[in-house]
C-alpha cells in the first residue's frame, strides 16, 4: 500500500535515480549527464529532468554540456540557465548565431 | 501515516549533487591551455580550448590559437575555434595570420573571411600616392590567393573577391587622396576593386557630406579619373569609414553577368565598357555615400548600357525605397532582368540588414 502510494504520489518524476548512489564529484556529475543525454529526444522529460536537479551549478552544468554537445538542438537550453557564470560561458561561447543554425550534413 | 509516508518520500526528493565541480568548472575564465586540460568533461574542454585561443589570438599569438584549436577533436567546434582565432587576428591586422585559421574553420571559413576582412585595418602611411601601393597590394593578393587555395573552391574565389576588395577599400577610403594613377595600372584581380575604391575616395572628397549632388558631380568625377580635372585631395577621415550598405543582391538570371566584391560583402556588375565600368562604380560609390537622393540615378534608368541600367534600378530603388511610385512603376518594366533586380533589391535587402544585425551582435 506504501508503495502504491508512493507510485501515485511521485508519478511524472524522472525514472532516473541512479545517480544518487554515486559519490558526489565528477563522476556524479558525469552520471546525471549521461542520464540526461538518454533524454535528449524528449525536450519535456529533459525539462523536467534538469528541474528536478536541485543545485543550480550542476543543473547548468548539464545544460551547458548538452548545449556543446549540439547547439541547433540544445542552444536552447542556455536560454533557461541560472548561474551568472553559466550565463557568461552561454553568452560568450554559445551565444553567436551561426551555432544555432543546422549545419550541412545533419 | 501514509500520507505522511508519501509526503516524506517525494519532498526533497530531487537530485542532489557536489555544487563543487560544476561551479568550479563553469567558472574557469581560462588564459593557458593547461587550465583545460584537467577539466573532467569534454565538451566544456571544447569551450574552453576555443576560449583560450580567442584570447591568444587577440593578444597577437597566432601560434597559441592553433595549438588550442588542434587540441579539439575535429567538428563543429574545431572549426568555431578556427573562426574565433581568425576574427580576432584580422581585427589586429594580422590577415594572412588570420586566414590560415579562416581556412581551417570549415563550415564557418566563408563568414571568417568576411569578418576577417571587413575587420582589416588600413596600413598606415599607405595611400594611393605611396610608390609601392600597388606592389603592396598586389604581395598581398598573391599571399591570400596561396592561402585560401587550401580552404576549398568555395571559399578561395568569394575570399579573395572580399579581401582584395578590402585591401583597395584601405588604400583609398578615407585617405584624403584619390589619384587615380595606381588604379589605371591595376590589372586582372585587382582592376575592378581598384575602381570601386578610386570611385568612393573621389566621391567623398568631391562630394562632401551636406552637398547636394547632381548629374554634374558624375561629370566631375568622371573628369578627375581621366586626369581632365586635378587629382581629388581634401581631408583625412580614417575612422568610422561607413556608408549605405548595398546587399549582395543577384537574381537569378543576372548570375551569368561577372560581378565583384565592393564593400561589406556587397557585389556589383562590371560594366562592359571601360567608360560603363568607371560609372558603375561611380553610381555605387554614391549609394555608399549616406544623403544622395534617388534622383541622382534616375537619369541611368533609360541608359543604353544594360548593366548601367540595372545598376542605377537597383540603387534607385533601394534609396527611394518600397512603396514609391516611381519605384512601382519600374517594377512593371518589359526587361525582365531590371525589374528582378529592383524587386531583388527591395526584398532581399531587409534580410540582409537582418544577417547584418545579428552579426553584430556576435
Amino acid at each position: 500500500m506504501i508503495w502504491f502510494l508512493l507510485t501515485i504520489a511521485c508519478s511524472g518524476e524522472p525514472e532516473f535515480m541512479g545517480c544518487q548512489s554515486v559519490v558526489p564529484g565528477p563522476d556524479q556529475e558525469e552520471c546525471r549527464f549521461q542520464e540526461a543525454l538518454q533524454l535528449q529526444s524528449n525536450r519535456t522529460a529533459l525539462s523536467r529532468y534538469l528541474r528536478e536537479i536541485t543545485d543550480d551549478s550542476s543543473r547548468d552544468l548539464i545544460a551547458i554540456r548538452l548545449a556543446v554537445r549540439d547547439p541547433f538542438e540544445f542552444g536552447w537550453l542556455c536560454d533557461g540557465v541560472s548561474t551568472r557564470t553559466a550565463g557568461d560561458r552561454c553568452r560568450q561561447v554559445l551565444g553567436r548565431p551561426h551555432l544555432r543554425a543546422p549545419r550541412r550534413g545533419d | 501515516m501514509f500520507l505522511f509516508l508519501t509526503i516524506l518520500g517525494c519532498v526533497g526528493g530531487g537530485i542532489a549533487s557536489d555544487p563543487e565541480v560544476a561551479s568550479r568548472v563553469l567558472a574557469l575564465e581560462p588564459h593557458s591551455l593547461s587550465q583545460c586540460e584537467p577539466i573532467e568533461f569534454p565538451e566544456i574542454q571544447s569551450i574552453c580550448r576555443v576560449s583560450v585561443a580567442a584570447r591568444s589570438a587577440a593578444s597577437g599569438d597566432d601560434r597559441g590559437a592553433m595549438l588550442a584549436c588542434l587540441a579539439i577533436d575535429e567538428g563543429l567546434w574545431r572549426e568555431e575555434c578556427h573562426f574565433r582565432a581568425g576574427e580576432e587576428l584580422g581585427r589586429l591586422g594580422n590577415v594572412e595570420r588570420s586566414l590560415e585559421h579562416c581556412a581551417l574553420a570549415g563550415e564557418y571559413a566563408r563568414n571568417c573571411v568576411t569578418h576577417a576582412a571587413w575587420g582589416m585595418p588600413a596600413v598606415e602611411g599607405l595611400n594611393s600616392r605611396s610608390d609601392n601601393a600597388l606592389s603592396e597590394i598586389e604581395r598581398f593578393g598573391v599571399s591570400v590567393q596561396i592561402i585560401l587555395g587550401r580552404a576549398g573552391e568555395g571559399v578561395s574565389g568569394e575570399g579573395t573577391d572580399v579581401l582584395l576588395a578590402r585591401a583597395w577599400f584601405n588604400l583609398y577610403l578615407g585617405s584624403g587622396v584619390a589619384d587615380p594613377m595606381v588604379a589605371k595600372e591595376a590589372t586582372g584581380i585587382h582592376k575592378n576593386h581598384a575602381m570601386t575604391a578610386w570611385a568612393l575616395e573621389a566621391v567623398r572628397l568631391l562630394a562632401p557630406d551636406g552637398l547636394e549632388v547632381d548629374s554634374r558631380t558624375i561629370s566631375r568625377v568622371t573628369r578627375a579619373w581621366h586626369g581632365r580635372d586635378p587629382v581629388p585631395e581634401g581631408f583625412e577621415k580614417l575612422h568610422r569609414r561607413v556608408g549605405r550598405y548595398s546587399s549582395p543582391i543577384v537574381p537569378d538570371d543576372a548570375r551569368i553577368h561577372q560581378h565583384v566584391g565592393t564593400f561589406g560583402g556587397g557585389v556589383r556588375l562590371v560594366g562592359d565598357t571601360d567608360e560603363d565600368e568607371l560609372l558603375i562604380a561611380i553610381l555605387e560609390a554614391l549609394y555608399f555615400r549616406e544623403g544622395t537622393l534617388p534622383d541622382v540615378f534616375e537619369p541611368y534608368l533609360t541608359h543604353s548600357s544594360n548593366k548601367v541600367r540595372w545598376t542605377a534600378g537597383k540603387l534607385f530603388a533601394l534609396s527611394a525605397g518600397q512603396g514609391d511610385d516611381r519605384v512601382n512603376g519600374l517594377l512593371e518594366s518589359d526587361d525582365r532582368l531590371f525589374s528582378n533586380y529592383i524587386w531583388q533589391a527591395l526584398v532581399k535587402h531587409g534580410a540582409a540588414i537582418e544577417e547584418e544585425s545579428a552579426e553584430a551582435r556576435e
